[in-house]
């Protein structure tokens, strides 16, 4: 259908469309007209991806001047929905004949790792990404294909000498290219995948690739750096992205890499020393390059790795200082500085310090300048490329190490980040286990290039409130900041605040009262409940794995177990991957069959970021407790303070923002498109409290109204029985257009009676939207 | 065992049961009158009449194994004075309905407790031996977990010998919410699909994947009751045969059917299906065997022996009366009395029904006793010359 936005139309590949689709694109029209940047909320399963694609697509064929869509994507997987819906979107504008002349000449590309994108025989079959990087690189490096006798030797790769061959212009033909469209092109051709996707950034329109590309500066400066200013990004499920900007900054230091920093130092001076009597020349070349200025990137797209962690607007344009600038005096300083290192690591007490006082004990020990410190990266990377190595995976550990060193220099004097120092995990104290850590605690510090570079930002996920704690915590100013709730045919959501168990006494996560028997058999009844009446699936969230096993061996003892094992069976999430992939296995596989099943897992956890329970694999979701990040973590209260003296945000705020969204992005899991239907249940006293309760999400919060909150055990049960009854009765679809889909004709109306208000179309002025509700 | 495995949770104290909410039940139109929405059986009458097509092949022979799912969960009190309580007291109510209305089929009876499947009365059309034994069901008890596999394997030995004419159907009133199971339920379902059973299910809590695949799968229907009465409107849309979904090569089977004389000796005959002596007894016109009641299959000849009116009422199914248009517009242009009941129209109500053919005027409650009743419209019926003979044909 088309869909008329002010002045534009966009074609939308369906005959109907869901009214907050349609605010959206509105939404998405101020921020793209204004220029600006923009957070948005919309339910899991209203087709966000297929709102925005076919938005954009016939927004830059209308409006010439707009760049790439530059769509980023938390997992391979979803590179490759991306994909298909776009190409949806692009097959009906074909069928509409609405195909312009440039647009014909579309290129849409997934850009992924090299694993995922390799035909070698040998590299392909890599059990992890460094692997596959470091034996590509062995194939490809500049130095190996000058070394090789013939291009078609063996040790060169042939899809890459393939894709040589054809020359500096060639451009892949226009098209969608998924991950396996990328392989078959590439196989069909011939030529390497991952560099013909690399390459054709330059000219595709649209790009689906990882966060990290991005955010990153590592690898950002050497995959995004020739992407234009006009450009929109689009962060996707952007919930998380604070996490992600400061994991990208942040940099761990364990004993054992620093053990493996010296075995790679000697094998360095190894190699130099090597080098220096067989092939001086080299080394002096790579001196008076130094000498000259900044030690340059690589020369060819095969030989880059990573760049230095450093942001662009922290360009150096100072010369090398002299002390680093010969290859044996870099690996020197290098070693000096482990040696600090190690020494730090060796104190028996937590400690934590600015980096300027680190920074400071660091220049008094080893008596030197530290303005050689923020070039370490840049001056490791152009060592290895000198002595040609291209093993990358063994020499991690010093990188680590480089890395350190150069955001410790380029921000000495910043409180954007700390050093901290545990010599055991909390947790465990018997245990010795020295890390160091120089945490960054301002997660704008990695999203304001972004920001500033590009001329639209677009945040989007289902579960992104509040939202002005996002525009804070990212330091910036939103042109477009908004929460659209689901229109609903009926009421398909259910949550719940329980708070007492059926003896009344209340229930909490809290840590005075977790280890409390009555507590315990609360939770526990509440989980037999459920899974007494819920059929198929249902999943239970705890706040932590030790909580988990605490709860889980407690509910052994008192019997609940066995009983709940009557109702459905029991999976378990473990830290271990195979385990966990196994059980979820299992899982749907009880679900399939009728017998039913709960699963036990952990809010952070790998399941409730990524895996869905969608259908009857989950018809109930429970938070036991509320999941509050571990607070006795250093690095948290580093934060905590950070925010609370920079951006004048509480401590208690960020907390229960944090274990809110975790809460949200758990029961968010159950919904999956607007036919499903689940019940929700939030098991701690403190959820009910204003506080948390509304930095919920608005599309929960629709259907949480007081008769749903402040619940015991027995009426949560009886009401959660209801609704099961319910909303297993027969459903006419034809009762949901007008409501929750809108046709074409349904929308010119709506859109002219919203002009004729003089007033913005809202979502709540929408009159339909209270029959759903009801 | 268990204290608590004893079925004893009808006693509970009320403070102890589920919250009921009756005011939740009472709505308001638009009126401003209150209205109990549970009482919505007079819609659900005339909605489902509506749907009624006339001129459908229908499988009028029906064979029917119902599955009661009687484990654990049937001591539930969301129904009172317990699901499983009250699926046997409407399953005796369904029975009644199902022979009236059906009088050539039969129905097998089968319960599932304590993970297996029980046969309860096998297939026959003896509806007194089917109520003994639903009766006597609640007396074991309802423990154990519920097994969907077993039951379906006990419904296709029971179905899998009839003959190709009659329709084959399971009905399942389910109470749990899971199956636990010996082995693959899909290979079952399969099996099922394969031998063209059509199995429909009662769920008495909430939507169950497998139940729902199974309804799917092999072009059943699948419900979830609200309550007692919504229950009974439920098994009610199981007494009328439905229309044969799979239209197939069973197309006009003609079937064999005798009309045994029932015949007074002076000494008592020994009856074939019971072994019991009686001087009245039913002669199959074929071979001479005697059988105490009808319908029933000769056990020497193979002979379906019905008498001439249980035939007929299985018969109206293929011809049921043309719906009545509702009328409610012009109060003055309707008949002062409805033509079946020659009562005066209330006053109040402004609804008449008109029947198509002959254009007479019914009361609301002459509308749905004709229609679930008698099945003929008087007005048509004395309106002689207009009347067609139906073929006879059962299919």
């Amino acid at each position: 259908m088309k869909v008329p936005i002010d002045d534009l139309i966009v074609y939308f590949p369906y005959p109907y469309i869901y009214p907050e689709q349609y605010l959206y694109m509105k939404e998405l029209k101020k921020t793209l007209d204004a220029g600006g940047h923009c957070i948005l909320e919309m339910p899991t399963g209203t087709g966000k991806t297929v709102t925005l694609l076919s938005f954009f697509v016939s927004y830059r064929a209308s409006r010439p001047g707009i760049g790439k869509l530059i769509y980023c994507t938390r997992t391979v997987g979803e590179i490759d929905k991306v994909l298909e819906e776009l190409e949806r979107v692009l097959a009906y504008r074909r069928d509409c004949n609405a195909v312009g002349a440039t647009e014909s000449q579309l290129v849409a590309i997934g850009l992924t790792t090299r694993r995922n994108l390799c035909l070698h025989p040998m590299v392909k079959d890599s059990a992890t990404r460094e692997e596959a990087d470091s034996k590509c690189r062995s194939l490809t490096a500049s130095w190996v294909r000058e070394g090789a006798v013939s291009t078609s030797s063996d040790a060169l790769c042939q899809y890459y000498e393939n894709l040589q061959q054809k020359g500096e212009h060639f451009q892949i033909p226009p098209g969608v290219y998924s991950m396996s469209a990328l392989n078959e092109f590439g196989e069909e051709q011939g030529i390497c995948p991952y560099f013909l996707a690399r390459r054709s950034l330059q000219y595709a329109s649209i790009i689906v690739y990882n966060y990290h590309y991005l955010l990153d500066p590592k690898i950002a400066r050497t995959i995004s750096t020739e992407l234009e200013k006009e450009c929109v990004v689009v962060f996707d499920e952007a919930h998380n992205i604070d996490d992600v900007c400061i994991e990208t900054m942040s940099v761990h230091l364990k004993k054992d890499t620093i053990q493996r920093c010296y075995q790679n130092l000697s094998h360095l001076s190894g190699l130099v020393q090597d080098a220096k009597q067989k092939n001086a020349q080299q080394l002096q070349e790579e001196y008076q390059r130094v000498l000259r200025g900044i030690p340059s990137l690589a020369t060819s797209e095969t030989d880059a790795f990573t760049a230095a962690p450093i942001l662009p607007n922290v360009a150096i344009e100072e010369t090398i200082p002299g002390n680093i600038r010969k290859a044996e005096h870099f690996l020197r300083f290098l070693r000096r500085i482990l040696e600090f290192m190690q020494n730090v690591m060796q104190r028996s007490a937590v400690c934590q310090e600015t980096t300027w006082t680190f920074l400071q004990s660091m220049a008094s020990v080893l008596q030197t300048d530290l303005k050689a410190l923020k070039f370490a990266s840049d001056r490791l990377q152009s060592l290895i490329q000198t002595l040609q190595i291209t093993h990358m995976l063994e020499l991690q550990p010093i990188r680590t190490l480089a890395d350190f060193v150069t955001i410790l220099g380029c921000y000495p004097k910043s409180n954007s980040f700390v050093v901290i120092f545990e010599p055991y995990d909390e947790r465990y104290p018997s245990i010795p286990d020295p890390l160091l850590q120089l945490a960054c605690l301002d997660a704008s510090l990695a999203m304001q290039p972004v920001f500033s570079r590009f001329r639209s930002v677009v945040l989007t996920s289902g579960t992104i409130s509040p939202i002005e704690l996002y525009s804070r915590i990212l330091m910036f100013t939103p042109v477009v900041a908004k929460s659209l709730t689901m229109s609903f045919q009926r009421r398909n959501v259910c949550p719940m605040i329980v708070t007492r168990g059926t003896d009344q006494l209340p229930i909490s996560s809290k840590y005075d009262y977790r280890h409390d028997p009555s507590v315990v058999r609360n939770y526990g009844a509440l989980v037999m409940e459920m899974a007494r009446i819920v059929p198929d699936g249902v999943v239970c969230f705890f706040t932590s794995y030790i909580y988990m096993e605490h709860m889980i061996q407690m509910w052994h003892e008192m019997g609940i177990v066995k009983k709940l094992s009557e109702y459905k069976l029991i999976f378990i999430e473990t830290p271990d991957n195979v385990e966990c992939t196994l059980a979820l296995k299992n899982f749907r596989k009880a679900c399939d069959c009728g017998r039913g099943a709960v699963f036990m897992c952990v809010a952070r956890g790998k399941v409730a970021e990524g895996i869905d329970f969608d259908r009857h694999y989950g018809r109930c979701v429970i938070v036991l407790g509320v999941p509050f990040q571990y607070t006795e973590s250093r690095v948290l209260r580093a934060r905590l303070e950070f925010l609370r003296t920079n951006l004048q945000i509480s401590e208690g705020d960020f907390l229960s923002f944090d274990a809110v969204r975790q809460a949200a992005q758990c029961i968010g899991r159950v919904i999956r498109s607007k036919t499903d239907y689940g019940i929700m249940v939030f098991a701690d006293k403190r959820f009910n409290r204003a506080d948390k309760k509304n930095k919920l999400p608005r599309w929960v919060i629709q259907f949480l109204d007081d008769a749903h909150c402040d619940l015991s055990v027995d009426m949560a049960v009886s009401i959660a029985s209801a609704f099961l009854k319910q909303i297993a009765q027969p459903f006419y679809a034809d009762a949901a257009t007008e409501v929750a889909l809108l046709s074409e004709e349904q929308l010119a109306r709506l859109v002219e009676t919203s002009t004729h208000k003089s007033e913005s179309f809202e979502y709540s002025s929408y009159p339909l939207t209270k029959v759903s509700q009801g | 065992m268990d204290d608590e495995d004893n079925p004893t949770t009808s006693t509970l104290y009320s403070w102890e049961k589920d919250i009921v909410r009756s005011w939740e039940t009472l709505e308001e139109d638009e009126t401003g009158k209150i209205k109990d929405s549970s009482s919505f059986e007079q819609d659900q009458t005339r909605r489902r009449r509506k749907k009624t097509q006339p001129k459908v092949r229908r499988g009028l022979i029906r064979f029917l194994v119902l599955v009661l799912d009687l484990s654990r969960e049937a001591r539930d009190s969301d129904l009172k004075p317990s699901r499983g309580e009250v699926c046997l007291s409407l399953s005796q109510n369904f029975l009644r309905s199902y022979f009236d209305e059906n009088p050539i089929s039969q129905l097998a009876i089968v319960a599932l407790r304590d993970g297996v499947a029980e046969k309860l009365s096998s297939m026959g059309s003896n509806p007194r031996q089917h109520l003994e034994v639903l009766k006597n069901a609640a007396q074991k008890g309802f423990y154990g977990s519920c097994s969907l596999q077993n039951g379906l394997d006990m419904a296709l030995s029971l179905l899998r010998s009839i003959p190709s004419y009659g329709s084959r159907e399971v009905l399942l009133l389910y109470n749990s919410i899971s199956s636990c199971d010996p082995g693959d339920i899909r290979q079952t379902i399969e099996n099922v699909e394969k031998e063209k059973i059509r199995c429909s299910v009662i769920g008495m809590a909430a939507e169950l994947y497998i139940l729902k695949y199974l309804s799917i799968k092999t072009h059943g229907s699948y419900f979830v009751c609200m309550n007692e009465s919504h229950l009974w409107d439920l098994l009610e849309n199981f007494v009328t045969p439905s229309a044969a979904a799979i239209e197939d090569k069973t197309r006009g089977t003609l079937v064999h059917m005798g009309f045994p004389s029932l015949k007074t000796f002076k000494e008592p005959k020994i009856c074939l299906n019971d072994r019991i002596l009686r001087s009245q007894v039913f002669v199959c016109p074929r071979c001479e065997c005697c059988y105490g009641e009808i319908p029933i299959e000769c056990i020497l000849c193979g002979l379906v022996l019905v008498s001439s009116s249980q035939l007929a009422r299985s018969y109206h199914h293929i011809f049921p009366v043309a719906n009545f248009s509702e009328c409610n517009n012009n109060i003055q242009s309707r008949a002062q009395v409805c033509f079946g009941c020659k009562a005066a129209f209330p006053r109040e109500s402004s609804e008449y029904f008109v029947c198509p053919n002959c254009q007479n005027m019914f009361c609301g409650i002459c509308d749905i006793f004709i229609h679930d009743s008698l099945n003929n419209c008087p007005g048509c019926e004395t309106n002689s010359n207009k009347r067609t003979a139906p073929l006879t044909q059962v299919s």
